[in-house]
This record gives structure tokens, C-alpha cells and sequence, in this order.
């Protein structure tokens, strides 16, 4: 008797359909899982591992299932898929989608189930979790939107309420609080496992703004804490990866727009004799002088001189900031890191003596200025930087 | 490699969809009109226009045809998104055959993507991101219709997507990106509101993105890929700012991800080839200046003769061209 074709175990176990544990995240295995299937002889859930929670999958089964869940669509028009069985289209759906989340037709049957009934809205947000598991599919924007869509339905905008907002016309929800928790938590793990990852990113985005938009009508304080939380959480992680500028433009946003709201930023003492912003940029400045070879930084604290609030540095901060630049430029040598950190300092000193000094810079001088340096590629990247240095255009 | 091996790209391109056994072909079957825009493209601007038979390319676009909503698809039986819908378009165009396609049902598609709000959904599904008001904008331009939205919504939406560093995200809030840097760029050129960047912040933005072996990253301390070179590049060639990268030392990176045995260039030296990064590969040199490579009009992304003829936009710079 042939067993199940593939797709449909592995659809079952996603959509729990099985007497097995609660499947808690899923991991593809290398090759086709030979290595674990010799540990766990008598293995319940062959060729499929679930342990604790944990689905291991070995890619050669999740691929070979991608491609005969493919084949039970003749094609993905309403027509077709109506003729065909509603309890596995749901499950080859989400084994092609586990495969591959950047397959619109399959997200787009799921959704008319969803409409129709044929798939629950609740237990969708559960499937998309699990599909988002696998690092490389957090990466997917549709899987993001799906989500949002989803939770759309389950959290719409009271029918009387006028929407004016842009972003609440991009993503017309009304989120509790504890549900935005539960989103950015989500986001966390994806930006954990998949660094730079540009759509979870933007979600995160969404949700931010979700919950500033609460801050000043708050009378339990429940938004502020969330606030607070994801402020902290931002700040810990940004000082174990300097580099992610993901992070580092995510967090001079909410800095920006807390300022904007009033509301005081955590763990920065507020000196009433200084200008407000300047304790956002004395955050990144501090983390600037114990890595100044990181881009990231220079961007973020560049970010923070660009605001409409133009002078937000105090005098003492202008002249560390000028210190720090040329004592930057002087020092950088060969070597990848010094000289990245070099053409960093450079550039940033460049544009900054340009805005706000007006110096003119000639060729004489700069060729002057980068004597220090042994590597041409910068003197050469540096000069072609040039047009704007001495031109208004 | 300081050869541009044009012959060996070209067979690379007519191999492609040979495999149709391949997982890789079924995990790209979403992208599969996409990518035969992007390899007829390539040869257009190779000077192999006829390399692939045109009927036969016509027929599997037409084939793509989602008769439920009146757009294309990116493969038989997959639904309608404007991602494969400019694509076939584009593809019209570039063989003079846009006729074949229902216009009318085409611009109705179209326009419907345009949200309240002034963004761009790439389907009725509602997923929004400016890389769908550029597509949606050009596509609605190759077919005459761009009264058909409202312009000045679509800026405004673009406008709210710029972020502090001048560049654009695919949301509002969204990290600036330079692939969402070209289409803001592209879409508000076409929509003669070039007004709306922030010069010369988003040149800054684009110049830093070269790194010291010559290639460009899409974001801050991101690794270089030569696709860069096109979505970079193009922002720039726009902004007529072209001088501020280095272009000998990206000339050189472009080439040297070549792969000289089976053809096509990869996303970074050493690495697998593919048809989006050879076309954004050549479409790089193109914009440099490179002699071997037809000019491409960086708005649109199409050859510049065919721009030319249509009357699109072709304002932006291409080095060692003659400046007007």
C-alpha cells in the first residue's frame, strides 16, 4: 500500500493535525537527515524528527515535498483549486510555503480560504509563525504581510472610526497592547536569527509606530512600559552589534519621534541645562569612541546632525566630536579595520566641516590631510568626493 | 578578467530554462517572467536581440495571461501581480508588440492598485512597498496611461517613505535600501518631481555604498553584489552624480564576477551566476561607459534606442557620453 504522499505528513504536522507534541519551531537538516536517522532508530515521526517541539526536517524530504505539492495544482486559478479537496489544498499550501514563503498564488489561496471559512484566521497566525522559523523564510516580505493581513481581520478598526493617518491606511488594525508585544517579540527572534533582515525590520517599523501613537493617551501606563521595553531591548542589543545599522536607524527613529512626543528617553539623564537631543546623540557618541572604526555609528550620529532641530550639539560635544574626527583621521593606517575606519572618519568630517563650517576644500589640502595614509583606494575614494566639496551643486 | 565576455552571456541566457526538471526552475517559477525580461534585456543591450525567437518568447508571455483579473502572471497558471505585468509589457515593448496585450483591462488593473493613501499594492491582496508604485507608474507610462492615478498622491507616499539619510524604504519607517533607493528615484522622475530629493544627502547615501574592492552594498555595512551596480548606479546616472563613485575600480569588480567557463555574471566574484545579476551586470557597464554594451536608459531599464522611440524620460547620465 503506498504511504501518504510526503506533502501530507509534513502539512499535518504544520498544521497540527497529528497526535505528536506541539510543534514549537522547525529546522531544516542537511541532506536527507541519514546522520539523525541512525541516532533515533526507533523514530515515530520518520523521516521527520520532533523533539521537545523542535521539527527537524531533512531538506531533501521539505524539497521533494515542495515539488509534488507543486504538482497537485494544476494550476492556482479559483476555478481549478475550487474542484480540488479543501483539506489538502491547505495542507500542500503550507508546505510550499515552507519551502518557498515568496510563492504568491499559494498565499493567495490560503487567503480565500480564510475568507470563505475553509481556514481559520486564529490558527493562521500560528502557521505563518512556524513557517517563519526557518531563518531564511523571515526574510520574505509577503510572509510579513500575510501576517498583517491576517491580524487585520482579527483586530479591525471599529467601523465608525475615520481613518486619516497614512500608516493607519497602510495597516488599518487596532492592536492591545500585550498583541504588540507579542509582534515585536516575533520581529526580535527574526532580527536575531536573520541579521539585517529588512522586511521584519519594516514590520517592526509598523508596530512602533502603533504604539507611539498610544503614548500620550495612556492612562495605565501600559503603552509607555511597552515603549520602554522595546526602547531597552533596542539599546542592549545595538551594544552587542555595532555594526547593525538596521538597528542603529531603527533606534534614531524612535529616539527622534519620542523627542517629538515628549516623552523622556530611558537611561539617558535629562541635563535641563542642555538642548533637547543632545542626549541621543550622546548615547551614539559614546558608543563612537569606544568603536570608531564602525560605520554604522558614524551614519547613526550623522543621522541624529541632520535633523530639521539643527543645533542640538552643545559646545563640549562639537569639540570632542571635531577631536574624535581628525584624531581619527590622523591615526588611521593600513590594515582592513583601521583603514575602514579611516574613510569612515573622513567622509563624515567632510560633510560635517562642509555644513557646518563652509569649508572649502581643494585638492592641495585633502592630498594633505590623507598623507597619513598608505592606501591610494582611500585618497582616491576620497577625492572623488571632491565635485561636492568645493561646488554647491 | 578585464574582457567582457559577451558571447559566453549570450549562450548563458538561450541555456536558461532548459532545466525544467531543476528544483531551482520550480522555486523561481514565481519570478520566471521576471527573469525572461531580465535575459531578453541582457541581449538587447549585448546586441543579440535575436538570440531568443521572438514568437516563441511572445507565446509564453501571453500564456501568462490571468484572464480572472486582466494582468499577467509570472508563469501559466500563477495569479496576476504587476511584478510580471510590467515585465511583459516591457517585453512587448522591446519586440514593438504591445498590441497583443488588452490594454484596456491592463490600464483598469493597474490603476486599481492605487491605495487611498497614494501607495501602490502590487496586487489585490494589498501588500504595498514603493518598488509597486514605480513598477505600476512605468507601467501605466509604456502604456500611455498615466493619468489614469493620481500623481499627486503617489508622491506624497514616496515622500513619506524618505528617510533622515535622504534614501527611501520599501514602507514608511522602513530603512533606506537602495533598490527602494532607485525605484523612489526612477518613479518620481517619471513623474517630473525630482524636487523631492534630498540633494545632496541621497548622493552621499549612494556614493558611500562603494566599498574598498571597488563593488557597491545595497545598505550600510552590507557586503558588495554587482546587482548593486545597476539600482546604485541608476540612482546616480539620474541624479547626474555618476563621477561620485569610482568607476575603473567598479568596472574591474563587475567583470571579475564573470564566470568565463559557462557565462553570466554572479552576485559577487567566485559565486554561481544568474540571469538578474548578469543584467544588472551589463546594465552597470552600460551606464559606465563600458564600449561593448548598447546604452540602457536607467529610468526604465530598457535599451535607450527603444526609450528613445517611445518619447519616455531620458534625462540622466551615462559617463564618457557626450554632455549636452
Amino acid at each position: 500500500m503506498a504511504s501518504p504522499p510526503m506533502w501530507r505528513k509534513l502539512g499535518a504536522y504544520m498544521l497540527n493535525n497529528t497526535n505528536a507534541n506541539e510543534v514549537i519551531d522547525i529546522e531544516l537538516l542537511p541532506a536527507d537527515g541519514s546522520e539523525f536517522l541512525s541516532q533515533y532508530p526507533e523514530n515515530p515521526n520518520s523521516p521527520f524528527f520532533l523533539v521537545e517541539g523542535h521539527l527537524g526536517i531533512p531538506q531533501k524530504q521539505l524539497y521533494g515535498a515542495y515539488l509534488s505539492a507543486l504538482h497537485f495544482f494544476p494550476s492556482f486559478r479559483q476555478s481549478i483549486v475550487d474542484a480540488l479537496d479543501s483539506t489538502d489544498v491547505a495542507l500542500a499550501t503550507s508546505v510550499i510555503l515552507l519551502a518557498n514563503p515568496d510563492h504568491n498564488s499559494a498565499w493567495n489561496i490560503r487567503k480565500k480560504f480564510l475568507l470563505s471559512g475553509a481556514l481559520q484566521m486564529n490558527k493562521e497566525l500560528e502557521v505563518v509563525r512556524l513557517i517563519g522559523t526557518i531563518p531564511k523564510n523571515s526574510r520574505a516580505s509577503l510572509l510579513w504581510h500575510h501576517w498583517r493581513w491576517v491580524m487585520e481581520h482579527l483586530f479591525p478598526v471599529a467601523a465608525s472610526k475615520t481613518l486619516s493617518r497614512s500608516s493607519d491606511l497602510e495597516w488599518a488594525v487596532e492592536l492591545p497592547p500585550d498583541i504588540c508585544e507579542r509582534d515585536l517579540e516575533i520581529v526580535h527572534r527574526a532580527v536575531a536569527t536573520y541579521p539585517r533582515n529588512y522586511h521584519a525590520w519594516a514590520h517592526r517599523a509598523l508596530v512602533q509606530r502603533h504604539i507611539l501613537a498610544h503614548c500620550k493617551n495612556d492612562p495605565d501606563g501600559a503603552w509607555n512600559s511597552i515603549l520602554r521595553e522595546e526602547y531597552g531591548r533596542m539599546t542592549t542589543w545595538l551594544e552587542s552589534h555595532v555594526s547593525d545599522y538596521s538597528a542603529a536607524q531603527y533606534l534614531v527613529q524612535m529616539q527622534w519621534s519620542m523627542q517629538k512626543l515628549e516623552l523622556p528617553l530611558p537611561n539617558i539623564a535629562r541635563d535641563p541645562n542642555s538642548l533637547p537631543g543632545s542626549g541621543a546623540v550622546e548615547y551614539f557618541m559614546a558608543l563612537l569612541r569606544r568603536f570608531p572604526e564602525r560605520e554604522t555609528l558614524w551614519l547613526a550620529v550623522k543621522g541624529h546632525l541632520v535633523q530639521p532641530e539643527q543645533h542640538i550639539l552643545t559646545a563640549a560635544q562639537t569639540a570632542s566630536l571635531k577631536g574624535m574626527l581628525l584624531g581619527e583621521v590622523k591615526s588611521a593606517g593600513s590594515g582592513d579595520e583601521r583603514l575602514r575606519a579611516g574613510a569612515n572618519a573622513l567622509r563624515f568630517l567632510f560633510w560635517y566641516l562642509h555644513q557646518e563650517d563652509n569649508v572649502k576644500f581643494t585638492e592641495e589640502s585633502i592630498r594633505a590631510v590623507l598623507s597619513s595614509h598608505s592606501d591610494s583606494a582611500i585618497t582616491r575614494q576620497t577625492l572623488a568626493l571632491l565635485p561636492l566639496l568645493g561646488k554647491t551643486e | 578578467m578585464d574582457a567582457l565576455l559577451i558571447d559566453k552571456h549570450v549562450k548563458y541566457i538561450q541555456s536558461l530554462g532548459e532545466n525544467t526538471d531543476d528544483l531551482m526552475y520550480h522555486l523561481t517559477a514565481h519570478l520566471r517572467l521576471n527573469a525572461i525580461y531580465w535575459g531578453l534585456t541582457a541581449l538587447f543591450i549585448m546586441g543579440h536581440p535575436e538570440a531568443l525567437v521572438k514568437e516563441d518568447v511572445i507565446a509564453f508571455v501571453m500564456s501568462c495571461w490571468d484572464d480572472d483579473e486582466g494582468a499577467f502572471g509570472a508563469h501559466p497558471g500563477h495569479d496576476a501581480h504587476v511584478l510580471p505585468t510590467l515585465s511583459s509589457i516591457q517585453i512587448l515593448v522591446m519586440y514593438d508588440e504591445v498590441e497583443r496585450a488588452d490594454k484596456e483591462r491592463l490600464v483598469s488593473y493597474l490603476a486599481a492598485r492605487q491605495n487611498p493613501s497614494g501607495s501602490f499594492s502590487g496586487d489585490r491582496w494589498g501588500e504595498t512597498d514603493t518598488r509597486f508604485s514605480y513598477i505600476t507608474l512605468q507601467a501605466l507610462e509604456l502604456l500611455g496611461r498615466l493619468d489614469a492615478i493620481d500623481k499627486e498622491k503617489a508622491v506624497a507616499h514616496i515622500r513619506r517613505c524618505k528617510n533622515y539619510d535622504g534614501g527611501f524604504g520599501a514602507t514608511e519607517g522602513a530603512e533606506s535600501h537602495s533598490g527602494q533607493v532607485f525605484v523612489c528615484t526612477a518613479a518620481l522622475t517619471i513623474l517630473d518631481r525630482l524636487d523631492e530629493i534630498d540633494q545632496p544627502n541621497l548622493a552621499w547615501w549612494l556614493a558611500e555604498r562603494q566599498l574598498p574592492n571597488g563593488g557597491l552594498n545595497g545598505r550600510p555595512e552590507k557586503l558588495e553584489d554587482v546587482c548593486y551596480s545597476f539600482w546604485v548606479l541608476s540612482a546616480l546616472s539620474i541624479l547626474h552624480k555618476l563621477k561620485w563613485i569610482d568607476s575603473d575600480a567598479l568596472i574591474r569588480f563587475i567583470l571579475s564576477a564573470q564566470d568565463p567557463d559557462g557565462g553570466g555574471i554572479a552576485d559577487r566574484p567566485g559565486d554561481m551566476v544568474d540571469v538578474f545579476h548578469t543584467v544588472f551586470g551589463l546594465c552597470g557597464l552600460s551606464l559606465l561607459g563600458h564600449p561593448d554594451v548598447r546604452e540602457i536608459n536607467p529610468i526604465y531599464c530598457l535599451p535607450a534606442e527603444i526609450a528613445k522611440k517611445r518619447g519616455l524620460h531620458m534625462n540622466y547620465q551615462v559617463l564618457g557620453k557626450d554632455e549636452a
